[in-house]
C-alpha cells in the first residue's frame, strides 16, 4: 500500500515536490515558528545591558573579525562547577535566555581554541589589561593560538575592550 | 588559447559564431561549472593547510607582515575556508554533476544551457564577492551564515538559475519515471533557496541579521545544518545513487531501500540542527527534538549506504579499475562514519564532553571533505571525459590523486579528531589552567593535520593538471569528422589559466 503510494510519487513531479514541501513545512513549523513564540518573552537579565556607541563599534569588530570563531559565549548547564579557565568555575554563572536578549547576532560559538568570554570581565576586570593581551598575547601565554590584532587601529581596539567589559 | 577552442568547437551542426560568454552547447555548463569550481577549492585547501600550520605553530604570527595579517588572521581564514569550500566548491561541484545528470535521465537536453551559463558567472562572481567582504572584514557573524548581503543575493540568484534549470528538465522530462537521482536532487535544488531566505531571515531585513537573542541560535542553526540535510546529503547521495549503477553496469540493489532511505531523509534529516547548542540557553524541547531526530537519522543513512555497498558488491573489482567507483565509494564509507558519529554526538551526555572541542570541526570536514568531496570527484571524472569525447590524460594520475587524498585525510582526521578528544578530557577533568588544558597539549598534534592538509592540497594540484591536460589534448574527432558530443569541445577559458 504505502510501496503502491510512493511509487505513483515517482512518475509526478509536483506530487513529489509536493509531498517532501509538506514535510519540510512541518520542521519549519517546530522549529522555526514554534520556537519564535517560545523565545521571544524572555526577560533580560542583568547581563544584558544594552550597549553604548562603542561598545557597539566593538560588537561589530568583534562579529567581523571572527573572534566568535574561536570564543564561545555560552556557559553550560553541567559546566558551571568543573569548566576552568585558570581555576575550576572561573568560567562564571550558566547562561540564561535572558543573557542573550540583548545579542545581535548571538555569540554562542561553537569551538573554544580560546576560552569562554561569556563572563571575561569579572575574570578580567581591566581594560588595560585586554589592550596588552590584543597587542602581544604571546608575552602573556607563550604559545597561544590568540594572534596579535596589532593590525587594529588604536580606536578599534579601545572599542573592543568596551565591548568586552559588558560582559559581566 | 581561448581562440584555439572557439575554432575546435564550431566543428559540429552548430555553425555560426558561438557566443563565448553563454555557450549552448550540450554540457558546456555543467563542464565550465566543474572547472571553475576546482579553483575555489584550491583556494579553500589553502586557507585550511594555513590555519592547521598556525594551530602548530602559532609563534609563526610574527612573521607575517602587518598589510597581510588583516586578511590572513585566523578567523578569518577560518571563515573563509568554510565558505569557500562549501559554497563554492562543493555545491558549484554538485550542481555541476546535477547539469549532466538531469538530462541522462530525463532523457532531453538541459532545459537551457544558457541558464546554466548564467549560474556558473553569477556563482563565480559570488565566490570573489564572498572572498573579498570577509577577508575585509565584513561578515555576518554568524556561523555558516557569514556572508553579506551582496554575496547573499549572487549565491541566491545562482542558486535559483540553477533550480529553474533542473525543475524545468525534469517537466519536461521523456522518461516518464524518476529515478531516485532525481528525487533527491529535486528536494535539494527546491529547498536550498526556502533554507538560504529563512536561515539568514533575507526577506525581513536583508541589510542586517533580523533576529535577536536565543531565537537567532536557533535559525543560525536551522540554516547551518540543513544546508547539510538538505542539499550536501541530498545533492551528494543523487550522484552516487547514479555514479555507481553506470560505472557498475549494474542496477541499484533496491529500489525499496532507496524509497525508505529518501522519505525517512526528508522526514529526520531537517528537525535536527538544535543538535548544535544542546544543554545551551535554547529551550529544552527543541534540544530533545533535535537529538531524537539524530538518532532516527540512522534509518535514512543506513538504508541508503546499505543500498548502494550492495550495489557495489557483485562488481568489487571494478574498485581497482576505475577511480572515479573508488572515489564515490570513500565517499560514502565517510558519509556512513561521520553519521554514526553526528547522531551519537547529539546525545546529551556525550555533547556535554565533546561540544567545543576540535573533534566537531573534525566530525564536519569528515562530511564535507572525505565524503560529499569525494562524492563530487568521482562524478568530475565521470561526466569530464563523457563530455570531451575522450579518456581522462592519466589514470596513473588519478589513482596517485586518490591515493593522497584519501591518506591525507585518514591522517587529518586521525589526528584533528584526537586532539578534541584530549581537550575534552582535559575540559572534563577540570581545574587546569586554560593554556595547559587546551593549547599546549594539542598543538604537537596539529602537525599531522597540516602535513595530511598538504598531502590533499598536493592531490588536488594533480587532479588539476590531469584535469588540464584532458582539455588541452588535441581532440582527434574534432580534426577528423566531429560526431555527436565530440565536437562539443568547451571554449575553456577559465582551464587553461
Amino acid at each position: 500500500m504505502l510501496k503502491r503510494l510512493l511509487g505513483g510519487v515517482e512518475g509526478n513531479v509536483g506530487l513529489l515536490v509536493g509531498l517532501t514541501g509538506l514535510i519540510f513545512a512541518g520542521t519549519i513549523l517546530t522549529t522555526v515558528a514554534l520556537p519564535y513564540f517560545a523565545t521571544r518573552d524572555y526577560a533580560p537579565t542583568a547581563y544584558a545591558v544594552p550597549y553604548t556607541p562603542l561598545e557597539r563599534r566593538g560588537q561589530r569588530l568583534y562579529a567581523g573579525e571572527g573572534c566568535w570563531e574561536c570564543h564561545s559565549q555560552n556557559v553550560r548547564l553541567p559546566e558551571a562547577s568543573i569548566a576552568t579557565v585558570h581555576q575550576p568555575g572561573d568560567i562564571g554563572p550558566v547562561s540564561q535566555p535572558g543573557d542573550y536578549a540583548r545579542q545581535d547576532p548571538v555569540f554562542f560559538g561553537q569551538h573554544r581554541r580560546g576560552p569562554d568570554l561569556m563572563h571575561v570581565a569579572s575574570r578580567w576586570p581591566s581594560e588595560q589589561w585586554m589592550t596588552i593581551h590584543f597587542l602581544n598575547p604571546q608575552r602573556l601565554n607563550p604559545g597561544t593560538w590568540m594572534p596579535s590584532f596589532g593590525y587594529l587601529s588604536a580606536d578599534d581596539i579601545k572599542a573592543l575592550d568596551a565591548y568586552l567589559m559588558t560582559l559581566k | 588559447m581561448t581562440e584555439r577552442w572557439v575554432v575546435g568547437g564550431r566543428g559540429g551542426a552548430a555553425s555560426g559564431a558561438e557566443n563565448w560568454v553563454f555557450p549552448t552547447r550540450p554540457d558546456s555548463g555543467a563542464y565550465r561549472m566543474f572547472i571553475t569550481s576546482g579553483w575555489w577549492m584550491l583556494l579553500g585547501i589553502l586557507y585550511g593547510v594555513l590555519m592547521a600550520v598556525y594551530l602548530a605553530y602559532p609563534q609563526i604570527w610574527a612573521i607575517v607582515p602587518l598589510w597581510l595579517q588583516r586578511f590572513l588572521v585566523w578567523s578569518k581564514m577560518r571563515e573563509l575556508h568554510v565558505q569557500l569550500v562549501l559554497w563554492h566548491w562543493l555545491s558549484m561541484s554538485m550542481v555541476a554533476g546535477a547539469f549532466f545528470v538531469v538530462p541522462r535521465l530525463a532523457r532531453r537536453r538541459l532545459y537551457s544551457e544558457r541558464l546554466a551559463h548564467a549560474s556558473v558567472w553569477l556563482w563565480n562572481l559570488s565566490g570573489f564577492t564572498t572572498w573579498i567582504t570577509l577577508s575585509l572584514g565584513m561578515s555576518r557573524g554568524r556561523e555558516y551564515a557569514e556572508t553579506i548581503l551582496p554575496a547573499d543575493i549572487l549565491l541566491v540568484s545562482a542558486l535559483l538559475c540553477a533550480t529553474v534549470n533542473i525543475v524545468a528538465t525534469v517537466v519536461r522530462r521523456r522518461e516518464r519515471q524518476l529515478y531516485v537521482s532525481l528525487w533527491y536532487i529535486l528536494a535539494s535544488v527546491v529547498f536550498l533557496p526556502v533554507v538560504v531566505i529563512i536561515g539568514k531571515g533575507l526577506w525581513l531585513n536583508p541589510a542586517a541579521n533580523p533576529y535577536v537573542g536565543v531565537y537567532d541560535n536557533v535559525v543560525n542553526w536551522f540554516f547551518g545544518h540543513n544546508i547539510l540535510g538538505m542539499w550536501y546529503t541530498p545533492a551528494g547521495l543523487g550522484l552516487a545513487y547514479y555514479l555507481i549503477p553506470k560505472i557498475t553496469k549494474r542496477p541499484i540493489y533496491s529500489h525499496w531501500l532507496s524509497l525508505i532511505g529518501f522519505w525517512s531523509l526528508m522526514f529526520v534529516y531537517p528537525p535536527v540542527g538544535g543538535h548544535h547548542s544542546v544543554t545551551s540557553a535554547i529551550p529544552y524541547w527543541l534540544q530533545t527534538e533535535a537529538i531524537t531526530f539524530s538518532i532516527l537519522l540512522f534509518i535514512p543513512v543506513f538504508a541508503a549506504v546499505w543500498n548502494l555497498y550492495k550495489s557495489i558488491q557483485p562488481n568489487t573489482q571494478v574498485l581497482a579499475q576505475d577511480p572515479a567507483l573508488a572515489f564515490v565509494t570513500l565517499g560514502v564509507t565517510s558519509y556512513l562514519l561521520t553519521s554514526v558519529q553526528g547522531s551519537l554526538m547529539a546525545l546529551r551526555t556525550l555533547n556535554i564532553y565533546e561540544h567545543f572541542s576540535q573533534f566537531v570541526p573534525g566530525h564536519a570536514m569528515l562530511a564535507m571533505g572525505s565524503g560529499f568531496t569525494a562524492i563530487t570527484l568521482a562524478a568530475g571524472y565521470y561526466f569530464v571525459p563523457r563530455t570531451l569525447g575522450r579518456p581522462f590524460h592519466s589514470k596513473a594520475l588519478a589513482w596517485w590523486h586518490f591515493a593522497l587524498f584519501t591518506g591525507g585525510w585518514i591522517l587529518l582526521l586521525l589526528f584533528l579528531q584526537t586532539a578534541g578528544l584530549v581537550q575534552a578530557s582535559a575540559w572534563r577533568v577540570g581545574g587546569q589552567d586554560w593554556m595547559a588544558s587546551t593549547v599546549w597539549p594539542t598543538e604537537p598534534l596539529m602537525w599531522p593535520v597540516a602535513f595530511g592538509g598538504l598531502l590533499i592540497l598536493v592531490s588536488h594540484v594533480i587532479f588539476m593538471y590531469n584535469l588540464y591536460r584532458t582539455i588541452t589534448e588535441p581532440a582527434p574527432a574534432v580534426r577528423t569528422r566531429p560526431v555527436g558530443r565530440a565536437a562539443a569541445v568547451e571554449p575553456a577559458g577559465t582551464a587553461g589559466d
